[in-house]
């Protein structure tokens, strides 16, 4: 028998139950020990009450997805097991309280083995019923067969800073918890597979939003202004909570527009200057990146995409913003939009989206979707160096010649490859003048139509090179030519992946990319891989084909193009994609 | 030192002749050439409006922003270089109407930057609208039965929302302007003023006769006491706002800088001034937290 290489742990209830915490404990440990987790939470947006789930899945080797079939479910009520039961696989396991009844007729056959323990009764024996998520993680590490010191410890650990006696109390509901499943076990019928003990990994396990805030910190961005909004506001959180040590001023401003136009007046004064936001957010800053295309300002908007339109579904992932972050703004709107393809890329492709600010001088909206931001991943650890800071054209004050008033510094030179030399008040010699009214080559406004035409051509004209210096995909090609080309964005690169090898394994060729560069498209960049590909499969989790669209527009042979669409707040798994290409071929 | 040619560029106001915006721009270069501040080490933000092309018509650093958000563009221009001297222009339809809730939050938040607001009560650029100034009963080409809403009470709503600073001018009282400029960019915080400065092409109403008749200068009025804040509320409302001169002023609270450093200590220097990666013990001691 092929030993196990991974096990998917889940856990439902009701939010405030610690069903979190309890998978944070659990997910913390495993990364310390060496496993590669991913781990994902479904939660309602409120605060207290709604259904909510941790799942964590643990693998030997580095993986990108939570996956799809569950191996142990642990369900503290009734809903986890009605609406999460069907998920566990053949052979797996559900453990529940006592009162729980799974209705077995719904899991279509599956052979499934059940715990019912009296897991209420266990946490009242410590007085407390909030204690069941406790006694859930004791019957989780007997289930699973790991060692209890370092949970011991961690439980120690957590529940220091109130009091030795609920330091005791949670350990004895731990040890209830193993010990009755370890009583339980011939009740199982079969003795659950263990995963072995990997070789301790240098890594951290960390959400989204955290590495994208370690990531500006890594490309010297010590300025932030932001709004809070789900699935963000982690950032900015994060960013305060360290400001005193990282020496940076965050601000929480008013609105979005506030901190869109904060950002952009802090870089106009030369700091690397960022605001993070979602979708509703994005459409706040639209009037405002405008300007920044207009007056070359090297802003970065992070937008953590969310499920829309509107307020749409504030805890759901969608990748639906597509097609406002390429054009929300009015005008001929000269932007760069990127998209991270991991929790990983969330820190190094922050760090190029300021390194792509400052050399084109203007917005860049970076990407992620709600997946990336709010879930956690075990990632190899970041190195500092890996991507060093670039900041184009900016001009040193002491090689400035001599100016002479009343002529203006040229910031909007009318250059070559499109792109002016730069500088930032305080320069003397530099003085320039900035606007959102059309301009000449010192920013005083200018309206002839020669000069909007150069002035629009130059601003376009800049962002030629970009899918040049910039990784425009993940490339996880490994056939010349193909019946498939798989392509995808932000968090689906795990599912596509997967959806790959299974693919492969039914013999078809799949190539697969997964797209950093959205805007400007990466036209030139795609076509060797896309003419040798019988059919393309562009998957996005949107109902309007956003990205399908941008490969209509730019790529040659459009019958090869179909799409595979997901709207529904949950990620792509491989057995949707699978579907979903078998459909097309 | 500087002198006030030294601010002075080639572009020719696009104002109307005999618009208040000569006078106020006037005041700006007398305040700057007597505080001795260099061109580069100024920053003149604005909106969007007749009055926010001011910005053009310096020789400093200028930036022409977007309708109603000079003041958070502003903001982050001072919080990223301390070092410079930020000035914020712009009319009432900027900061009182599509700006307002910038504006209530920019006093609120102290930052130490000067805001000067040409307020001519009408829409000038857009030629001839009603704005939240306006006098009730003011005919416009979006009032033409007369305005009909009460006019914003600015002065009174700025010392509400907290402010440390706030005072008010009518642009023909130069010598009273630029003192208070001058006191408004020396001020440690946000700085407040508002100039009354006539639209001779739109509000035939409010003209330079009609300020000189209803203004009354504070230094007039007995017993005034700009550190008293019930009093300046209460006089605000006996001269239905037409004062002139230092209204309201608070000089212990700190900026929103030094109440921020006082929570997590003080920037050793502009942030512009080091735009690099942390060292790699910060670095660490930070990914440590997630090992």
């Amino acid at each position: 028998m092929e030993k196990r290489k991974d096990f998917i742990w889940k856990m439902g209830g009701q939010q405030g139950e610690g069903i979190e915490s309890c998978g944070e404990i659990m997910a913390t440990i495993l990364a310390k020990e060496g496993y590669s987790l991913y781990s994902q939470r479904l939660f309602a947006s409120r605060i207290k009450g709604g259904h909510t789930t941790f799942g964590l899945r643990i693998a030997l080797e580095p993986i990108m997805t939570v996956g799809e079939s569950v191996d142990f479910l642990v369900a503290l009520d009734q809903e986890t097991v009605d609406k999460h039961g069907d998920e566990v696989r053949h052979g797996g396991y559900i453990i529940c309280d006592s009162k729980v009844k799974p209705d077995f007729s719904k899991f279509d056959g599956k052979p499934i083995h059940c715990l019912a323990l009296p897991i209420s009764e266990t946490a009242l024996k410590q007085g407390t019923l909030l204690m069941r998520n406790i006694v859930s993680l004791g019957m989780s590490v007997a289930l699973l067969g790991f060692e209890k010191a370092p949970f011991r410890d961690a439980i120690a650990a957590k529940f220091q800073k109130k009091s030795q006696e609920i330091v005791d109390k949670n350990l004895q509901a731990f040890e209830d918890g193993y010990a009755l499943v370890l009583e339980q076990k011939e009740q199982l019928g079969a003795e659950p597979d263990t995963l072995p003990v990997p070789e301790k990994k240098d890594q951290m396990f960390l959400l989204g939003n955290e590495a994208i805030a370690l990531g500006a910190i890594a490309a010297g961005s010590r300025f932030m202004a932001s709004y809070p909004i789900t699935p963000a506001s982690e950032v900015m959180e994060y960013m305060i909570k360290k400001m005193d040590k990282i020496d940076a001023t965050v601000e929480q401003t008013e609105d979005e527009i506030a901190s869109c136009m904060t950002a952009m007046g802090a870089a106009y004064a030369g700091v690397r200057a960022f605001t993070c936001t979602s979708g509703p957010g994005l459409s706040l800053m639209a009037e405002s990146l405008s300007m920044a295309s207009m007056a070359e300002i090297p802003v970065v908007v992070i937008d953590v995409q969310r499920s829309g339109p509107s307020t749409g579904m504030a805890t759901k992932v969608e990748q639906s913003d597509i097609n406002a972050a390429c054009h929300n703004a009015h005008g001929d709107y000269a932007n760069i939009v990127i998209s991270p393809t991991s929790i990983e890329e969330c820190f190094y492709e922050i760090q190029k989206a300021f390194n792509l600010a400052e050399r084109y001088q203007c917005p860049v909206i970076f990407m992620p979707d709600l997946q990336q931001g709010l879930n956690k991943q075990s990632v190899p650890s970041f190195d500092l160096n890996r991507v060093p800071i670039e900041r184009g054209k900016l001009v040193k004050e002491a090689d400035l010649p001599a100016l002479e008033r009343p002529h203006y510094f040229k910031r909007f030179e009318l250059t070559e490859d499109g792109i002016s030399p730069r500088t930032i008040p305080g320069m003397k010699n530099g003085l320039f003048l900035s606007t959102g009214l059309e301009h000449n080559e010192e920013g005083k406004p200018a309206e002839a139509p020669s000069m909007h035409v150069s002035q629009t051509d130059k601003r376009f004209r800049k962002l030629e090179t970009v899918a040049d210096y910039y990784d425009p995909f993940l490339n996880n090609a490994d056939h010349d030519a193909c019946d498939v080309l798989l392509i995808g964005i932000a968090s689906s690169r795990g599912a596509l992946e997967e959806a790959k090898v299974r693919l492969e394994a039914d013999g078809v060729k799949v190539n697969h990319l997964q797209l950093r560069l959205i805007k400007p498209f990466p036209t030139k960049q795609l076509l060797p891989f896309y003419t040798k590909a019988k059919k393309v499969v562009i998957c996005e989790q949107n109902a309007t084909e956003q990205l399908t669209d941008m490969f209509r527009i730019h790529m040659p042979d459009k019958d090869k193009i179909a799409s595979c669409l997901k709207y529904d707040g949950n990620p792509f798994t491989a057995s949707y994609v699978v579907n979903a290409v078998k459909e097309v071929l | 030192m500087t002198v006030a040619a030294d601010y002075k560029n080639d572009i020719r106001p696009n104002w109307c002749p005999g618009c208040g915006h000569y006078g106020v721009q006037a005041a700006i270069t007398d305040a700057l050439t007597e505080l001795n501040i260099a061109p580069e080490q100024m920053a003149l933000i604005s909106g969007i409006g007749c009055s926010s092309r001011i910005g053009g018509y310096f020789y400093t650093y200028g930036s022409h922003t977007t309708h109603g958000r000079a003041l958070p563009y502003a903001q982050g221009v001072k919080l990223a270089n301390d070092d410079l001297t930020v000035l914020v222009a712009g009319g009432d339809g900027d900061a009182y109407a599509i700006g307002v809730g910038h504006t209530v939050h920019a006093i609120k938040r102290n930052v130490n930057i000067t805001y000067i607001v040409m307020d001519n009560h009408v829409y000038g650029l857009t030629k001839g609208q009603t704005s939240p100034r306006s006098d009730i009963g003011f005919v416009t080409k979006t009032s033409p039965k007369g305005s009909f809403e009460t006019p914003l009470p600015i002065c009174e709503t700025a010392i509400a929302s907290g402010a440390t600073f706030v005072a008010q001018s009518y642009m023909i009282n130069r010598a009273e302007l630029v003192d208070l400029i001058k006191k408004g960019i020396q001020h440690d915080g946000f700085s407040f003023i508002n100039v009354f400065s006539p639209c001779v092409t739109y509000n035939k109403r409010n003209s330079y006769d009609w300020f000189k008749e209803h203004l009354t200068s504070l230094a007039d009025v007995d017993g005034y006491d700009s550190s008293d804040r019930s009093l300046a509320m209460a006089t605000l409302h006996k001269y239905d706002g037409l004062l002139t001169g230092l209204v309201y002023h608070e000089d212990n609270r700190g900026s929103f800088e030094e109440a921020m450093a006082s929570v997590n200590g003080a920037h050793a220097q502009a942030l512009v001034k080091t735009v690099e990666k942390p060292s790699a013990e910060l670095f660490a001691s930070l990914c440590q937290e997630f090992k």
